[in-house]
């Protein structure tokens, strides 16, 4: 079976990550409510 | 116009509130979480991975390419979890069935005799009450058919947060029920719906409403709020979250990025829930990383997404990341499959096209460059 071609080490930052805490919400609890969504957009 | 996705990596910390539903230990209840929240419709469709961490009290990673509007979803998670973790609990069939027995007492209660009356459910989750309260109440066949007749009907459901569905029963039937029969309410639920209906609501149980005590003076502006967006609830609510053996119950979500109501982020995984077991049409990826037993091991500090051409390692104390391809993705790989450097690197130039000599020298140079990032672990024994 043919060996695959040995690609070249490379070392990239992937993103940008963020620490989910619920400190910096603006509105926290403020966006839900009990219940299936009845309509969107308003 | 098509909005513009970044690579982004959200961090899930470790939370001491799961239930115990979840699982035995904080590490099987990360897991299933993981697993519920991949079950996220919208966060599946954006092509996310999520990632569980080695340790015994791991983090969650989700990753992906989001828009505003998923990333803003996801960075509201937490508060989700803090509102509804605390109000979670499992309804067991065992329980609704102490409740069906409670809810029937009450409709003798309230209506009499009920030999006359006949019954529908609203699907799906009023149907499994429905035949469990024919059980209860000893119904005859001829009371649960669907002919439309003068008899008054019970129209029964599983629980009651809005009214939404009562209303959209009206609306598509044409008939009034002359009952509500449900397992679970808010009692200013069932007073909406008598004074808008004449039509008597009755619940086994209360349900409590944590949204006054939640919001305090911002209240009544969330309630008008809510009110404006949703124009077929009797009332408007914030109660416990009480999650059936068939389904979840719902919680809307508004997304002021994409200006839109959302469905809720489901926290019970698939095994528990039958509606989300055989419901979703696909889930975003989980991926569970191992501990590991061999001389060179990830640390639990290391959290790895292997995206097929390449492997993500994300820092949960640092908040670093870093993405290995070329060669150092399939090391990285080879290194967690064997836990050993030598053996890694014949796994590696067995693969692919490279010297014995070279890869031991990549090997060497990922190796250092993980240890010191303290992403990756070596004992005496291989270094």
């Amino acid at each position: 079976m043919d060996r695959k071609p040995y690609m070249r080490p490379e070392l990239i930052e992937w993103g940008t990550v963020t620490q989910l805490t619920a400190t910096g919400l603006t509105n926290p609890g403020n966006d839900m409510k009990s219940g299936s969504r009845t309509s969107v957009g308003k | 116009m098509i909005a513009r996705s970044s690579r982004r990596v959200f961090l899930v910390p470790p939370r001491r509130d799961l239930p115990g539903r979840l699982g035995g230990d904080p590490r099987s209840r990360t897991e299933a979480l993981a697993r519920a929240i991949a079950t996220d419709p919208i966060l599946a469709d954006s092509g996310a991975t999520l990632i569980v961490g080695s340790g015994p009290d791991p983090h969650i990673a989700i990753l992906g390419s989001f828009d505003a509007s998923v990333a803003a979803r996801i960075e509201a998670l937490p508060d989700h979890l803090d509102h509804v973790l605390p109000s979670l609990r499992y309804v067991d069939y065992r329980d609704v069935e102490r409740d069906v027995e409670h809810l029937a007492a009450k409709l003798r209660q309230r209506l009499g005799a009920l030999e006359d009356h006949r019954f529908r459910a609203i699907p799906r989750g009023g149907l499994i009450v429905l035949g469990m309260l024919a059980y209860a109440l000893d119904l005859d066949a001829s009371q649960l058919s669907d002919a439309d007749d003068d008899r008054p009907l019970v129209l029964v459901d599983d629980v009651a947060l809005t009214g939404a569905r009562l209303r959209r029963f009206l609306v598509e039937s044409g008939s009034k029920p002359f009952a509500f029969a449900h397992l679970y309410s808010h009692p200013d639920l069932r007073a909406a719906i008598e004074t808008a209906e004449s039509t008597l609501a009755v619940a086994a149980a209360d349900l409590v409403d944590r949204a006054p005590e939640r919001l305090g003076g911002r209240y009544e502006a969330w309630r008008a709020a809510w009110r404006a967006r949703s124009d077929e609830d009797y009332w408007v609510g914030l109660v416990d979250q009480l999650c059936f053996p068939w389904a979840e119950p719902d919680i809307s979500w508004w997304n002021d990025v994409g200006k839109r109501v959302e469905p809720g982020w489901r926290l019970l995984p698939p095994e528990l829930v039958l509606k989300t077991r055989h419901g979703a049409a696909h889930t975003a990826d989980v991926q569970i990383m191992e501990r590991g037993t061999g001389h060179v091991r990830p640390t639990e500090r290391a959290l790895a997404a292997d995206l097929g051409d390449e492997v993500v390692l994300v820092d949960v104390v640092g908040h670093g990341n870093l993405a290995l391809s070329g060669s150092w993705a399939a090391m990285w790989r080879a290194l967690v499959a064997t836990g050993d450097l030598a053996a890694a690197a014949d796994s590696v130039a067995e693969e692919y096209d490279a010297g014995s000599e070279q890869v031991l020298e990549d090997l060497h140079r990922l190796v250092d460059l993980l240890r010191g990032q303290e992403l990756l672990e070596v004992t005496a024994e291989s270094s």
